[in-house]
């Protein structure tokens, strides 16, 4: 049974994440502190962690560059609503996804399983085919295929999708996109990653005005929705 | 301003030129006042201050002998130099005093009305909550499943209706105040509108007419979404037929939203975008009124025209984008 350590020095929201992550069949160790969060997930070593970003004690950000250390754990930050920059600055010290408060018990599981799974995922020299529903990509020939039928990428579109398919739910900054697929000269150039995400969506989404597959994390990047 | 309190002075001293030999250089001087009354009351004292001293040396420096000099042959005139700019600076300070309460009636005006609609608006969600958690929680009462899931549905329903209320309260306060810097970079609308969609759209969905290649605008993609979800979230409150259109305009980029339910009066279509403005017609939906107020803050913070109209039984609102900022 997967463990859970959930740093938010918020009574109610502790006690309701507990009872949920513990009605979902996960064991939960919570905490109030930042500087405890630290100490327990070095014992513990849990599965993942939840972290609240509005800690009295330590900034979330200084917590989780000090948690990157000496730890792979996944962690999911929880943040206020229009903390643009907030959010960017921790998926950049090394948090996996966030949730934005207040957010619904269903929401919180489903991006706790879908990080557990990646995690799992994440074995080195792992298959070089992506499969998400009818959408195949095959990193070692450079093919893609929808309903078995191939599409025609350029090699950065073919890039990009790789990317986003190999970290499937994970929430990829747009800096973080620009740097790996242009390099760190253009980190600024997001007008470039619209361009080709808008020419993707074209070609895999079956409506692309409202897509299903690459959902964009307005003002912080993209998310692949396998 | 200065420039055009300037031409008033010239314009002023040109007249005065022409008729000199009908006028006494009293007539003169009190036409000399006049550019500054007309800055005192118009731009503030800064601006009256330089007005004042153009029209003083203006009246001098032409029409004070020795002419088309700035000495002055009667000591005299020093004083009425000094009460003119005077009389400027105390009209100056008492419009700026008249500005300031009337800003202050106004201002207890909003805070009247938040009152009344946030003591309405918030409580009714909480009582409900209040309510419904209290007879939950009651071992007394022998509630059936169907009865219990349906408290827990109005717990979840209010919670979401008071998130949304203060959600709303703090983005116009936080747009309203200034102390934002919205981020600008170049930004794909149909990309915004979606994910604002995916937001909005549950049972009902929106006809879309998206133009092809639209240009890349200059804008802070977070507000525009924010902006694109309260005009879809008001079109959706009052009818499931909403359509929405983004086109090429000479300046950017224009968008549409549309829906054919609560139309509101001719007469009200300028007021919708004030704080806490609700349209006649719109009672038994709740809100206080916030949604299109912030639409007007996204679309200033971007030098954008919002507007409302309502034709052919249609209500829509119409927002202009540029291409490039200012």
């Amino acid at each position: 049974m997967p463990t859970i350590l959930v740093i938010d020095d918020d009574t109610a929201i502790r006690k309701l994440l507990g009872v949920a992550l513990n009605a979902a069949g996960f064991t939960t160790i919570l905490t109030d502190k930042g500087i405890n969060g630290l100490a327990q997930a070095a014992t513990h070593n849990p599965s993942l962690i939840l972290l609240d970003l509005g800690l009295p004690d330590i900034e979330g950000r200084h917590l989780l560059q000090k948690l990157r250390e000496w730890s792979n754990t996944p962690v999911i930050v929880l943040s206020a609503r229009e903390a643009e920059h907030e959010k960017i600055m921790a998926l950049e010290a090394g948090a996996d996804d966030y949730l934005t408060k207040p957010f619904s018990v269903g929401e919180l599981i489903a991006r706790i399983k879908s990080c557990l799974r990646r995690v799992d995922m994440l074995t080195p020299s792992s298959n070089p085919i992506i499969i998400s529903d009818n959408l195949h990509l095959n990193a070692l020939s450079h093919t893609v295929t929808l309903s078995n039928i191939p599409l025609k990428l350029t090699p950065k579109e073919f890039e990009l999708l790789r990317l986003l398919m190999q970290n499937s739910g994970k929430v990829l900054t747009h800096t973080w996109l620009l740097k790996e697929i242009w390099g760190i000269v253009y980190q600024s150039e997001t007008h470039y990653l619209r361009v080709f995400i808008n020419q993707l969506r074209q070609k895999i989404e079956v409506d692309p005005a409202r897509p299903k597959r690459i959902i964009t994390e307005t003002g912080i990047g993209y998310r692949f929705m396998g | 301003m200065l420039i055009q309190s300037l031409l008033f002075v010239g314009m002023i001293s040109l007249f005065s030129y022409f008729f000199a030999d009908r006028l006494m250089s009293v007539n003169i001087g009190m036409l000399h006042l006049l550019p500054i009354i007309y800055a005192a009351f118009r731009f503030g004292r800064r601006i009256t201050l330089w007005t004042s001293f153009a029209s003083v040396l203006s009246f001098d420096f032409f029409f004070i002998s020795p002419t088309l000099t700035f000495t002055v042959h009667d000591f005299r005139y020093i004083i009425s130099f000094t009460i003119m700019i005077g009389i400027g600076q105390f009209i100056a300070w008492l419009s700026a005093q008249a500005a300031l309460a009337k800003e202050l009636e106004m201002s207890k005006r909003t805070q009247e009305a938040l009152l009344g609609l946030l003591s309405h608006e918030l409580r009714t969600p909480l009582s409900a909550i209040k309510g419904a958690s209290s007879g939950l929680l009651d071992e007394h009462l022998l509630l059936d499943e169907a009865s219990v899931h349906q408290l827990y549905e109005t717990i979840d329903e209010s919670a979401s209706r008071m998130g949304q209320l203060i959600n709303n309260l703090l983005d116009s306060a936080r747009l309203q105040h200034g102390h934002f810097t919205p981020s600008f970079n170049p930004s794909d609308l149909g990309e915004i509108l979606g994910s604002a969609l995916a937001r909005i759209e549950q049972t009902a969905k929106a006809q879309l007419h998206i133009a092809t290649d639209l240009p890349l605008i200059m804008a802070d993609a977070v507000l525009i979404e924010l902006l694109l979800v309260n005009l879809l979230d008001n079109a959706f409150k009052y009818s499931i037929h909403v359509s929405v259109r983004i086109e090429h305009h000479p300046l950017g980029v224009l968008i549409e939203v549309c829906n054919d339910g609560c139309i509101p009066l001719p007469e009200e279509t300028s007021r919708a975008l004030l704080p806490f403005e609700r349209l006649s017609n719109a009672s038994g939906h709740s809100g206080v009124g916030l949604g299109l107020y912030i639409c007007h803050l996204i679309s200033d913070l971007h030098h954008g025209t919002l507007k409302v109209t309502s034709n052919n039984g249609f209500f829509c609102v119409q927002l202009i984008l540029l291409e490039r900022l200012p």
